[in-house]
């Protein structure tokens, strides 16, 4: 039974992990908090819907054109709204992030409706039980394309010249200026590559938690705690956040109550900053 | 400067029948302020619904009330007036339905409200009403505050949510025999009410709940509050939950394997709850609660609300939100009906006050009476089968109501 709790956790966590990857990219290259990750992922999921019930567009093609849209919505954001902002300060751009989420939130209620929409399957409904303990397929592949996804990221910006030029950007945009990489470049290609995976999450996510506008509401708030949890500018931490705060709530659920969920995994965040501010992995802040 | 001069006796004359007239001037507008929102030919009623916002699926409701109304009108109306209903958006917040009811009641001058939507809406308004003496029919919302205690100018129209609570406990207790029941509960007002008609049929056969979960409006995963109640191996889950958590919870029970016997509360019986359960496996052999028949029922009533729509409301979808809609303004309908030509506000609350035990919406029955306006006294279950939703027990009026 507690080992049923963790295998659900860590099911629920995937979720929450593949939010805050998305999360970090944007962080590790821009210094800035996406709060409209979530419903730029919900608008994805809603587009999908449309390509695959309307013009019964095959999954297979939906998928990469889901991507571009979500890489697309991502550069159309960071160029409309935060460019003009560049040099200005976070308050600017907090609030910019959260007036976008609202736009987006609203616009797809308005066009596509706020009754709950059944996204189509693409898994069979039928889970796989390993000795005793059960995960639907869905999860399952959404656990393996976050880990895929962590590690294809991790080598992406360690090793690549495109990745390198990111943090590089991100870490002293002067000094990389004079070395060629102009930060206004990489930073909208972080945003492009957030967007297509905030894309792809919802796409994994949507038949698990359903379609309508507030489907990312609280998944976002997770995916974010995630992202703190595991220190901002790591994305293995992110991924170990997501599962470890999935874990929590459902322990919190089971034991104390459903009303305990939240709770306890936000306590446990609480707890850890106060003792070690950069989270899990993050980088701590040089002393200067 | 010359003296004017005096008035004379034809100038006395007139003044004498100004003066004696003026009364009449002074009485006549507050005659018709009595019946303020009626003429000749026209009642005008208001409503308040979420044609935007989160809640805007409500507005199917208006949007068949609306329908229901156009279909009375070309009957020729109620007693040779059609109906005109205004309606105002209010995206079920209860701060904007005040100010919109002001409006409609004071700048657009209605007779009374009708249907309008949302527990804490009304509620907002209550006070507003019952001082400035506007009935308010069948309202749709199914909270118990709304009639306990007793709003001498609130109709609500549901089926209150303690009356379902205390209905789907005797089914599980007495129908289905079992006596380790466990409840997922939404964390609010609508779950607490749906608990609180609960408890008290269970502890009247010696039984409590063997387990409870509940979960937050906006959670997306319940597996801790499915693993939570399977530990507690009950024979029967009640769901005092909506849609997508109920949906959510079915599913991922089958997944874990695990198949009790669920009673679901009647906002669900909706085939979109058996869409979201994810296969119709995993709804079959649920049952769910019906405060009207099937709308794809067979009954007379239920096809006439079908060729209503079709007719009047094609784009609306036929399903719980409209039928719900239709009986509203039926409801309405038959009250304004009642009050007779010579309408006025006190006239029609107290024609809406002899509804007892009516049977001629689609609600099956509802009962106001002068000391108790419970609204809908009557309920069935259904069953899914095969990915639909079958009636089970036809809707009949609920045993040991209050009068």
């Amino acid at each position: 039974m507690f080992l049923q709790l963790v295998v659900s956790g860590l099911a629920a966590g995937g979720i929450y992990a593949l939010l805050a990857l998305a999360l970090v990219v944007v962080y590790k290259s821009s210094s800035v908090l996406n709060f409209a990750q979530g419903e730029m992922a919900m608008v994805s999921a809603f587009v999908a819907f449309s390509l695959l019930t309307r013009w019964h567009v095959p999954l297979t093609v939906v998928l990469p054109l889901i991507l571009l849209f979500g890489a697309a919505l991502g550069f159309l954001v960071e160029r409309v709204l935060l460019r003009p902002l560049e040099a200005g300060d976070a308050l600017p751009i907090v609030v910019v992030t959260i007036g976008a989420n609202l736009v987006l939130h609203n616009t797809a209620g308005w066009l596509w409706g706020v009754d709950y929409k059944d996204f189509p399957q693409f898994l069979p409904i039928r889970p796989l039980v390993l000795s005793g303990l059960v995960v639907s397929q869905q999860h399952l592949l959404v656990m393996a394309i976050v880990l895929a996804l962590a590690f294809a990221l991790g080598v992406f910006f360690k090793t690549t010249r495109v990745g390198m030029a990111m943090r590089a950007a991100a870490q002293d945009p002067e000094t990389a200026r004079l070395q060629g990489v102009g930060p206004g470049v990489t930073i909208a290609a972080s945003w492009a590559i957030s967007g297509a995976l905030g894309g792809l999450s919802a796409v994994l996510v949507a038949p698990i938690v359903n379609l309508y506008p507030d489907m990312m509401e609280d998944v976002m708030v997770f995916g974010f705690a995630a992202a703190i949890l595991g220190g901002l500018t790591s994305l293995p931490g992110a991924v170990i956040g997501g599962f470890v705060i999935g874990v929590l709530e459902n322990v919190a659920g089971v034991y104390l109550g459903g009303e305990w969920k939240g709770v306890l995994a936000f306590v446990v965040i609480v707890a850890l900053l106060c003792l070690r501010p950069a989270g899990l992995l993050g980088e701590a802040e040089p002393a200067r | 400067m010359p003296r004017p001069a005096a008035p004379s006796p034809r100038t006395w004359l007139l003044a004498v029948f100004i003066a004696m007239l003026a009364p009449l001037l002074v009485v006549g507008p507050a005659a018709t302020a009595r019946a303020q929102g009626v003429t000749g030919d026209t009642i005008v009623l208001g409503t308040t619904t979420p044609m935007s916002g989160p809640a805007s699926f409500f507005k199917d409701i208006t949007m068949s009330a609306q329908a229901y109304f156009t279909y009375v009108n070309e009957q020729g109306g109620v007693h040779g007036r059609k109906i005109k209903l205004l309606v105002r958006d209010d995206g079920y917040q209860p701060a904007q339905t005040i100010g919109l009811v002001r409006e409609l009641a004071e700048k657009e001058r209605v007779f009374a409200f009708v249907a309008p939507i949302g527990v804490n809406p009304v509620l907002a308004i209550s006070d507003y009403v019952t001082e400035q003496k506007i009935p308010v029919l069948a309202a749709a919302a199914g909270g118990s505050q709304l009639s306990d205690p007793l709003r001498r100018y609130i109709f609500p129209a549901l089926l209150r949510y303690d009356f379902c609570g205390k209905y789907m406990a005797d089914f599980a207790a007495q129908r289905l025999g079992a006596k380790r029941i466990a409840v997922f509960y939404q964390n609010d007002a609508v779950g607490q009410d749906l608990l609180k008609g609960a408890l008290p049929e269970l502890k009247k056969r010696g039984l409590a709940f063997a387990a409870e979960a509940s979960y937050q409006a906006k959670e997306t995963d319940v597996s801790a509050q499915v693993l939570a109640l399977k530990k507690a191996e009950p024979e029967v889950v009640l769901m005092f939950s909506i849609s997508g958590q109920t949906a959510n919870f079915l599913k991922t029970a089958y997944q874990l394997g695990w198949k009790p016997k669920f009673v679901l509360a009647p906002f669900n019986t909706d085939p979109v709850t058996i869409k979201l359960a994810g296969s119709p496996e995993a709804a079959e052999g649920v049952y769910s609660m019906l405060n009207t028949p099937l709308p794809d029922s067979d009954s007379p009533k239920v096809v006439q609300y079908r060729e209503i729509m079709k007719k009047y409301a094609p784009d609306v979808r036929i399903g719980t939100l409209s039928i719900n809609g239709m009986g509203e303004a039926q409801i309405a309908v038959e009250s304004l009906r009642r009050a007779g030509r010579d309408l006025t506000r006190e006239r029609l609350l107290a024609a809406a006050e002899t509804l007892r035990d009516w049977d001629g919406s689609v609600f099956g029955w509802v009962r106001f009476t002068p000391t108790s306006h419970l609204g809908t006294v009557s309920a069935g279950m259904a069953i899914a089968k095969g990915g639909q939703w079958v009636e089970l027990e036809p809707v009949k009026i609920i045993p040991g109501l209050p009068d």
